[in-house]
């Protein structure tokens, strides 16, 4: 790690001398990307200046002596210590100062290896970043309103470069034409007005700072009162106008639909009357256990509510044809002919293994010869030749199992299980980028309704991976049986639009909140944590809380951007697409959209440059 | 010489779907064995502590899925990996074939420091059932092509090899991070005895 320039310049026992330019005493660092649970004990930090250039230098204030075999290290400050840590000022990256506590800052240096964590126990980070912007150039990330990235070391002509970026004084640009700096800033103040204008007053309060040393002391107050949402503490961060969220009803679930209303819903012919209204029910309280082989039927789209007994009949006989008919394509196929179809061999292979773990702790599939796990297996097969594109993926057979478990009847369960695959097809994408593009959809969800907690989890690298078993197979693992069940009825009405579960992920997040962020869990931890929680989830204060959740947001839906309009299943405000929406962010959206996408045409982010799908899941780690 | 700090280190279990992988980590952080294990979707982990050469270490056992398909999933968890499990099924040909796919993915996206000298186990898994279709030699002998990774035969069900399959990995991935001591400092390091540390801690097998 050690830039050869300044390995030559040290002489073995005679350590460069440097001077010191920061010091700060009480400072707890270590490197966050290689460890996570060190104890380490609070030390100085310390920029020092050497012939080389500058240099961070962190020793622990206990020096633990190195006894570790028998090579010494001999560091510039004579610690002997391996706890140190030193990097030059070049090789940092970016900085980030944690948005809620001042006394943190993060540093990712170029060397992704390389993420230097630092709380000052006593004061705020503030006279570092002060320093820091002092002589070095800085630019805010795009993703990130609290992470800055190093540019350069300021000298006279970066000076006069910030003053060109402001695209203010159109003499001095020299390299483009005033009159296009005119409109590029008419266009921003029409556009972003306010952030215009407060991001042009913050550049010009930066430049004064660093050059008279201190803002005068009615800027800053000036500033904060010229709108609400602006922040000096948060480095001039413009933050989006909060949505005002009306408070959360407290609801309670109603009861499940009844044999008695069922029947009521009947007309003579066997037709359902009030479609509209038996999906209603379910919302609010599923189905009684007794009648879902045949609602479900309904709310899936196998059969039409409007079919009479005559025609329920026809198409249930039609669809045994089709199911039998695609079942004896693979079930034709010989062991020599599947010696030469790796694909298929590949596919067949995944399915029994997985046929063979499926809830076999539950009595309808356990046990050895169980003639439903032979059902399970062949509708799965048949699914391979129903839907050849996608074949199969692990997952589809949690999908199916409670599925076939309610109906009982192989061909009822494909054609049930294959509509239900029709709502949720892009969770198994090759690319994952539905899976990617619901992780993402939440979080916005969650910008809207917790700001606070969606950023600390959007921060948890890689983000909000820990959802993606609620969502790859609809909280099928999270709940027992019944409660899934309950779970999907409620989603397969599609009532509060096609996204009813990322409200179901809303309501659970919201009540694990405190345990996440209280304890200041990491990514892994969080995993942990959310893993831990199968089966010990209460599905009907879950219900309530999600539906909750989509009323609240339904009632400020005036407020809201366009992509959350299209979450909720609301028709976006403006049918152009965001101007404000920058393009890197949609040549990150799958080219390869298969027909089970819905919010297709999303714009990524919702406002200005905040959101990408990157900062959200960290996508580069996909 | 006592601890003198906690060291907590990532192992990645990697494999085709069905190896048994986490029956694996199960039988070893839990000594338990079910038949019953689902396919597992997303990621899990286990933790566990041992001792090692005198030194309290954490071991964080991170389990994925094995299809293909989440592979793009998986690679998020493989960072900041200390060492990782390649396992294959004994009675799998395929799940053996996958092992190049798997190691050169793993190192691909991890991208350790040290790609020669990073930690590997391989397991040979399901030694309890009949039908066996890879030899051990020809097991073994993938490994010695793989710069010697060390090479267990397996039985996460009857609990054979799985606790030192998994003090292996937990040893020389100790010893890679002794080596990383020396060799990562920032700045000016002055090693006293020579210059190429390299040469002091090459791998243990």
């Amino acid at each position: 790690m050690n830039s050869p320039e300044r390995e030559t310049m040290q002489v073995p026992g005679q350590p460069s001398v440097g001077v010191e330019l920061f010091s700060q005493n009480g400072v707890v660092m270590r490197n966050q990307a290689s460890r996570s649970n060190e104890d380490v004990c609070p030390g100085t930090l310390r920029i020092v200046q050497y012939s080389s250039g500058k240099c961070f230098e962190w020793h622990p204030a206990v020096s633990v002596s190195s006894e570790e075999g028998d090579w010494a290290v001999v560091s510039k400050n004579d610690s002997n210590s391996d706890d140190t840590i030193s990097f030059d000022v070049t090789r940092i990256k970016e900085y980030r100062v944690h948005p809620k506590n001042k006394r943190k800052i993060v540093f990712t240096l170029r060397d992704p290896r390389e993420i230097y964590g630092a709380v000052f126990q006593t004061d705020s980070v503030d006279s570092l970043v002060a320093y820091i912007r002092q002589f070095y150039r800085t630019r805010r990330s795009t993703r990130d309103h609290h992470t800055y990235k190093i540019i350069e070391e300021r000298t006279e002509r970066t000076i006069q470069k910030s003053f060109c970026d402001l695209e203010f004084d159109f003499t001095r640009g020299k390299s483009s034409n005033p009159a296009d700096s005119v409109r590029r800033l008419i266009r921003d103040f029409r556009q972003k007005p306010i952030q215009t204008a407060l991001e042009s007053a913050a550049k010009i309060a930066d430049l004064y700072r660093y050059e008279n040393g201190a803002l005068s002391s009615e800027t800053p107050e000036i500033l904060s009162h010229s709108e609400e949402s602006v922040s000096i503490a948060d480095e001039y961060q413009i933050v989006s106008p909060t949505i005002k969220l009306p408070p959360r009803e407290i609801l309670s679930r109603g009861n499940p639909l009844s044999y008695e209303q069922w029947l009521q819903f009947h007309d003579a012919q066997g037709r359902i009357t009030n479609s509209e209204l038996v999906k209603k029910i379910i919302y609010q309280g599923g189905i009684s256990s007794k009648l879902r082989a045949d609602v479900w039927k309904y709310l899936l789209g196998y059969l039409p509510w409007e079919a009479t007994t005559a025609e329920q009949i026809e198409i249930r006989n039609s669809k045994e044809k089709e199911y039998n008919r695609m079942k004896l394509q693979w079930q034709m196929v010989t062991p020599a002919q599947e010696a030469r179809f790796s694909d298929f061999r590949d596919r067949k292979s995944l399915i029994e293994k997985d046929v063979n773990r499926c809830d076999r702790s539950l009595d309808f599939y356990a046990g050895e010869n169980n003639s439903n796990l032979k059902s399970l297996h062949n509708i799965l097969m048949t699914y391979i030749m129903y839907n050849f594109d996608l074949g199969y993926v692990q997952g589809m057979s949690d999908l199916l199992a409670p599925i076939l478990f309610i109906m009982n009847n192989e061909v009822d369960a494909f054609w049930c299980f294959s509509a239900f695959m029709d709502k949720v097809a892009s969770n198994f994408d090759v690319d994952q980028a539905g899976s990617k593009r619901q992780l993402l959809h939440l979080h916005e969800l969650l910008s809207v309704m917790d700001p606070k907690f969606a950023e600390y989890l959007k921060n948890l690298e890689p983000g909000y991976l820990f959802c993606f078993r609620w969502l790859l197979v609809i909280f099928k693992r999270e709940f027992s049986y019944d409660d899934t069940m309950t779970i999907w009825e409620a989603f397969w009405t599609g009532i509060p639009g096609p996204n009813f579960h990322l409200f179901v992920g809303l309501a659970i997040l919201d009540t694990e909140k405190s345990a996440i962020m209280d304890s200041h869990s990491n990514f892994a931890e969080t995993l942990k944590h959310i893993n831990e929680l199968a089966m010990k989830i209460d599905v009907n204060s879950t219900l309530s809380k999600a539906d909750a959740i989509y009323r609240q947001l339904l009632a400020a839906e005036v407020s809201l951007p366009d992509p959350i309009r299209t979450i909720l299943g609301l028709e976006p405000l403006q049918k152009e697409p965001n101007p404000l929406s920058d393009s890197e962010s949609d040549a990150e959206d799958a080219p390869n959209s298969s027909p089970g996408h819905c919010n297709n045409g999303l714009s990524q982010s919702f406002n200005d440059d905040q959101f990408d799908i990157d900062t959200a899941i960290m996508l580069n780690y996909m | 010489m006592a601890s003198r700090r906690k060291l907590l280190l990532k192992i990645i279990i990697l494999g085709d779907s069905g190896v048994g992988k986490t029956a694996l980590m199960n039988q070893y952080v839990n000594k338990k064995f079910s038949n019953q294990y689902k396919a597992t979707i997303g990621a899990d982990f286990l933790t566990k502590e041992v001792m090692v050469d005198n030194r309290i270490v954490t071991l964080q056992i991170w389990d994925t899925a094995g299809q293909e398909r989440f592979q793009s999933l998986g690679v998020a968890f493989y960072r900041g990996a200390d060492g990782c499990i390649l396992v294959f099924d004994t009675t799998s040909m395929n799940s053996f074939a996958s092992l190049d796919a798997w190691r050169d993915e793993f190192l691909i996206q991890s991208s350790p420091k040290n790609t020669e000298n990073f930690p590997f186990v391989v397991l040979g898994n399901k030694i309890d059932l009949e039908n066996r279709a890879v030899s051990t030699k020809r097991a073994q002998k993938w490994c010695q092509t793989k710069n010697n990774i060390p090479y267990f035969e397996t039985s996460a069900k009857e609990a054979v090899n799985v606790e030192q399959a998994f003090e292996t990995i937990a040893k020389s991935a100790i010893a890679l991070e002794k080596e990383e001591i020396y060799n990562d400092f920032p700045g000016d390091i002055i090693l006293d005895r020579d210059n190429k540390p390299n040469n002091g801690a090459a791998c243990n097998c």
